[in-house]
């Protein structure tokens, strides 16, 4: 990538909530999003990320720190020799410690990777909020997703009835 | 933010991702559709079910009176369908989950296994020690009889020690140091044991959860509504 000749060009995240971050650019540009906006130049030096307040962008960053191609400065040779299976496992494990946050924290990561348009991020986080529903009971589905029973009692038994099929 | 705030479309995409993934299945798209109206609106999204559809019965995709249903009118919605080819195949399917319900029980069943023979395991190598700790005892007092053999002492206590030391009939030191040896030996087992005990442990309760999962059905809990799934979240599969 050109960013590597420039040496380390750093770029400024900011979010409403008037936090700045300084990050690399490779790092910022794992952003679909971002990568799109300084392509097309419309970003100087300072980006401000609407919607997304600190705490979730610091950890967006974290994320993208970590997954940025190991090409950076920091012992680039080194990290090439590594088996790339064994760094896949590495960042695995990583990923699997990083999605450990709570259920607020973990939508709010949904909606900024949306945004952001990073589709690691956005598949880590779905496939997590997946594994809350997958097998799990109906009380558990409606306690994990937060979600209120908004049916009417013999509404519920209806689609209940309606869906009966699938669990005799 | 909580799940509600999630707009539609980015629940439609994690749905999807989760039923190309095979995560999701049949009844966890009517469990949602039970949760909730959002969930149940988000559940019947076709693009879901075909996926289902084209997963679970692949051969039989489309050969039967198919132009003329298509002809007629649109393909009646996914979900229905698909439950109309669940019902013909019902038979399979209920093998298939009943295999899959044997499956967890089955494997919840050698990891108790696994874990009594764990537990006789470090019983025995408990008793080891003990027997070794003991050996070690009397071999100590033989070692400092032998010590004290070398100064001066009253006659009756030279005597008594003498005896010990002649009694004793293996080389002391070495089989001292080959005691020594053992006890940590043995200590590590147990410890390799404890560690593998608390692993299988895990395992135990994750397949005991499976199992009850694959066992659930939410119209024998329509009754008792009393029990509220709030269990720490804090066990998550993903610990392989």
């Amino acid at each position: 990538m050109a960013t590597r000749e420039a040496g380390k060009k750093m770029i400024m995240l900011k979010s409403p909530d008037g936090m700045e971050f300084e990050v690399e650019e490779a790092v910022a540009m794992e952003s679909q999003t971002i990568r799109k906006m300084i392509e097309d130049d419309c970003a100087d030096t300072a980006i401000l990320i609407p919607n997304i307040n600190s705490k979730i962008l610091s950890r967006v960053i974290e994320y993208c720190n970590k997954h940025v191609p190991t090409t950076g400065a920091t012992g680039a040779a080194a990290s090439d020799t590594v088996a790339p299976a064994a760094l896949a496992e590495d960042l695995k494990i990583w990923d699997a410690e990083f999605i450990k946050v709570n259920r607020a924290t973990r939508f709010d990561l949904i909606q900024a990777a949306s945004y952001l348009n990073i589709k690691g991020l956005l598949d880590l986080t779905s496939q997590t909020t997946i594994d809350t529903i997958s097998d799990n009971s109906l009380e558990e589905i409606r306690s994990f997703l937060s979600t209120k029973n908004d049916y009417l009692p013999e509404e519920e038994q209806t689609i209940r009835r309606e869906n009966q099929w699938a669990f005799q | 933010m909580s799940a509600s705030d999630l707009p539609d479309e980015l629940w439609a995409r994690v749905l999807e991702l989760g039923a190309a993934s095979a995560a999701l299945g049949f009844r966890d798209l009517c469990c949602l559709a039970i949760a909730s109206r959002r969930l149940r609106r988000l559940s019947l999204h076709p693009a879901l079910w075909s996926g289902l559809l084209s997963r679970d019965f692949p051969s039989q995709s489309q050969p039967s009176s198919f132009p003329s249903s298509s002809s007629q009118q649109q393909q009646p919605d996914p979900k229905s369908l698909y439950r109309t080819k669940f019902e013909r195949h019902k038979l399979r399917m209920a093998e298939a989950r009943r295999r899959a319900v044997y499956e967890a029980e089955g494997r919840v069943v050698a990891c108790r296994r696994r874990l009594t023979e764990l537990e006789e395991s470090m019983c025995a190598e408990g008793d080891r020690i003990k027997a070794t700790a003991q050996e070690l005892d009397s071999l100590e007092r033989v070692r400092r009889a032998s010590v004290a053999l070398n100064v001066w002492q009253p006659q009756v206590v030279h005597g008594r020690q003498k005896q010990l030391v002649q009694q004793c009939t293996v080389p002391v030191d070495s089989r001292l140091s080959a005691l020594h040896m053992e006890l940590k030996v043995c200590k590590q087992q147990i410890a390799t044991y404890k560690n593998a005990y608390n692993k299988e442990k895990l395992k135990l309760n994750e397949y005991e959860e499976a199992l009850r999962r694959a066992k659930y059905h939410p119209m024998q809990n329509c009754s008792d509504t009393s029990a509220p799934g709030n269990e720490p979240q804090a066990k998550r599969k993903r610990l392989k």
